[in-house]
C-alpha cells in the first residue's frame, strides 16, 4: 500500500502525492494525536505543520523506513513540543517531565456500539477498567497494534524502544486483560491460541 | 513470531473519527499552493542574483583591464627629464621626446615602452625590457643604453650589457649590440654595429671640463680615431688607408689639433704633414 506513494513524487513536490499521503495517514494520525493530547484544535494544527513540514523540507528529507512509524513519531513529537511550551507559558517554570506526561488515555466508546443487553454493557465497563489499569506504554502499544494495525518494529521505531520490549509489553498488558474473568469468557476460545502463543514467546526470550 | 492474535478493537473508542479531515485536507493545498508561489519567487530572486552577480564580475573585469590598460605619457619640451619606471628603472627622455608606458602592466605584462625622440635607458635586470619606436623595437634584458631618433631613421647606442635591436618593417632584420657598441636603424635594415665616438661615451654623465675635453682610448681601431680626428677638426685626413689594422691607446684633446696629431701619429709611427686648413697627410717614417 505505501509503495504507491513515490517518494521521488514527494520529493518533487507533486500536488498529487502529497493529497494521497495527506487522505491515507491523515485519519490514523488524527486518531493517534487525539490520544496524546485530547484536543482537536491541537491535533489539527499539529498534523497540519506535519504536513506543511514535509512539504517544505522535501528536498532534504531521507526516505523513511515506514512512512507509518516516521509520520506517527513526527505527529507525537509535535505534539509533546506543544504540551511543553503551554505549560512553560501557562506555568512559568520547566517541568523536565512533561515529555512523558501524556495519559494515552483510551476511552472505550460505549454509546457507538450496538449494547443488547445488560452483559454487553457490563463488558466495555470491565475493559474500560482493565484498560485504566495498564500502564501508559502498554496502553498505547496495544493502541498501535490493535487499533492502528501498526508492526512490531514500527511500534517500535514510533516510541523508541527496542522491538523485544514491545513484545514483553504487549504481551504482558494482554495477559493481563485475560485474567479478567468477564473478558477471558469475552475472548472465549481465542484464549487457548493465545496461552500458547505466550509459551512460544518464552521460549524464544530464554 | 508474533504477538497473540486477539481482537480487542471489538471495543471502539473515542476520538477515532477525523471529522473536520477534508477541511484541513483543503487548507493544506491551500497552504502548498501559496508555499509553491513564494518558492517560484525566491527561485526567481536568486536566479536574478546570480545574473547581477554576473554582471558585477563582467564590470570587474572590464574595469581590471582598464586599470591594466592605463598609459602614462610624458613629453618634455626644453628640458630633459628623468623617469623612474616602476621597475626602478630610469629613462632620461631628451628634449622634445615623448615616452609612454603602462604602470599597471608594467611588472605582469612585461616592459614594454614607446618612444618618440631620444632617450638614454638604464635598465635593471629584469623580464625582457623592450623600447617600441617607429623605426624599430630595441629589448634588452638589464643595460644601458641611448636611443637618438632622427627622420625616418634612429641610432641606438649600448653603453652597457647588450642590446637586440629590429627593425619595425614587415622582414626587419635585427642585429645584437654589445658593450660600446652602437647601430642606425632605418624602417627597413639596421646597419652593421660601429664602436661608439669615444667623445661620446658616457654622455649622459655629468662631466667635467676637463674630463669633457680630453678623451681615452684603448685598444681602438686607429681608423676609427682618425674619424675623430676628420670629425672633431673638420679635416681631412689623407692616406688614411695606413691605419688600417692598426689600435691606439691612448689620449686625445678635442681641443688642440696639434697635440692631439702629434700624440696620436707618432705613437703610431707616423709621419703627417699639414698640406693646408683642412687637409692632413699620412705618411710613413722612412
Amino acid at each position: 500500500m505505501e509503495g504507491v506513494i513515490s517518494w521521488n513524487d514527494i520529493v518533487a513536490g507533486k500536488e498529487d502525492a502529497f493529497r494521497m499521503l495527506y487522505d491515507r495517514y491523515s485519519d490514523l494520525l488524527y486518531g493517534y494525536g487525539m490520544k496524546i493530547k485530547a484536543n482537536e484544535t491541537v491535533v489539527m494544527d499539529a498534523i497540519q505543520s506535519l504536513f506543511m513540514n514535509i512539504f517544505e523540507k522535501r528536498r532534504h528529507l531521507a526516505a523513511p523506513n515506514s512512512m507509518t512509524a516516521y509520520l506517527c513519531r513526527s505527529l507525537k513529537n509535535l505534539l509533546i513540543n506543544e504540551m511543553q511550551s503551554a505549560t512553560v507559558r501557562n506555568t512559568c517554570e520547566l517541568d523536565e517531565s512533561v515529555s512523558n506526561n501524556y495519559d494515552f488515555d483510551l476511552e472505550v466508546d460505549a454509546e457507538s456500539a450496538i449494547i443488547a443487553n445488560e452483559s454487553d454493557s457490563e463488558k466495555y465497563r470491565v475493559f474500560q477498567a482493565e484498560l485504566n489499569k495498564l500502564s501508559r506504554q502498554q496502553r498505547e502499544m496495544l493502541y498501535l497494534r490493535y487499533y492502528k494495525g501498526l508492526e512490531v518494529d514500527e511500534i517500535a521505531e514510533v516510541l523508541s524502544v527496542s522491538k523485544r520490549t514491545v513484545y514483553n509489553t504487549t504481551n504482558n498488558a494482554l495477559s493481563r486483560l485475560r485474567e479478567n474473568k468477564v473478558l477471558a469468557r469475552y475472548f472465549g476460545e481465542t484464549a487457548l491460541l493465545a496461552l500458547l502463543s505466550i509459551g512460544r514467546f518464552y521460549v524464544f526470550s530464554i | 513470531m508474533d504477538i497473540e492474535r486477539i481482537d480487542i478493537s471489538k471495543f471502539p473508542l473515542k476520538h477515532e473519527a477525523f471529522v473536520r479531515k477534508n477541511e484541513l485536507g483543503d487548507k493544506l493545498a491551500a497552504l502548498r499552493a501559496v508555499r509553491r508561489t513564494t518558492e517560484m519567487a525566491a527561485k526567481r530572486r536568486r536566479n536574478r542574483a546570480w545574473a547581477w552577480s554576473g554582471a558585477g564580475f563582467a564590470a570587474a573585469m572590464v574595469a581590471f583591464a582598464v586599470f591594466l590598460m592605463q598609459t602614462v605619457t610624458i613629453t618634455t619640451a626644453h628640458e630633459k627629464q628623468v623617469v623612474t619606471l616602476p621597475c626602478g628603472s630610469t629613462v632620461t627622455v631628451a628634449e622634445n621626446s615623448r615616452i609612454s608606458y603602462k604602470p599597471h602592466a608594467w611588472n605582469l605584462l612585461g616592459r614594454d615602452i614607446e618612444l618618440d625622440g631620444s632617450a638614454y635607458f638604464s635598465v635593471n635586470k629584469g623580464n625582457t625590457f623592450t623600447v617600441n619606436t617607429d623605426c624599430g623595437n630595441v629589448s634588452v634584458l638589464g643595460t644601458e643604453f641611448e636611443i637618438l631618433e632622427q627622420p625616418n631613421a634612429m641610432t641606438v647606442k649600448c653603453h652597457d650589457g647588450r642590446v637586440k635591436v629590429t627593425a619595425s618593417g614587415d622582414d626587419g632584420s635585427s642585429v645584437v649590440l654589445d658593450k660600446g657598441e652602437c647601430v642606425e636603424v632605418t624602417k627597413t635594415e639596421v646597419s652593421e654595429p660601429e664602436q661608439i665616438a669615444a667623445s661620446e661615451q658616457n654622455l649622459s654623465e655629468d662631466e667635467t671640463e676637463e674630463e669633457s675635453r680630453i678623451i681615452e682610448y684603448n685598444r681602438e681601431p686607429l681608423m676609427n680615431v682618425v674619424s675623430e680626428i676628420e670629425r672633431c677638426f673638420e679635416v681631412t685626413v689623407k692616406n688614411k688607408s695606413l691605419c688600417s689594422n692598426l689600435d691606439y691607446s691612448g689620449v686625445f684633446y678635442t681641443d688642440d689639433m696639434d697635440l692631439t696629431l702629434e700624440i696620436v701619429f707618432s705613437s703610431c709611427g707616423f709621419d703627417y704633414e699639414l698640406i693646408d686648413e683642412n687637409m692632413i697627410e699620412l705618411k710613413n717614417i722612412e
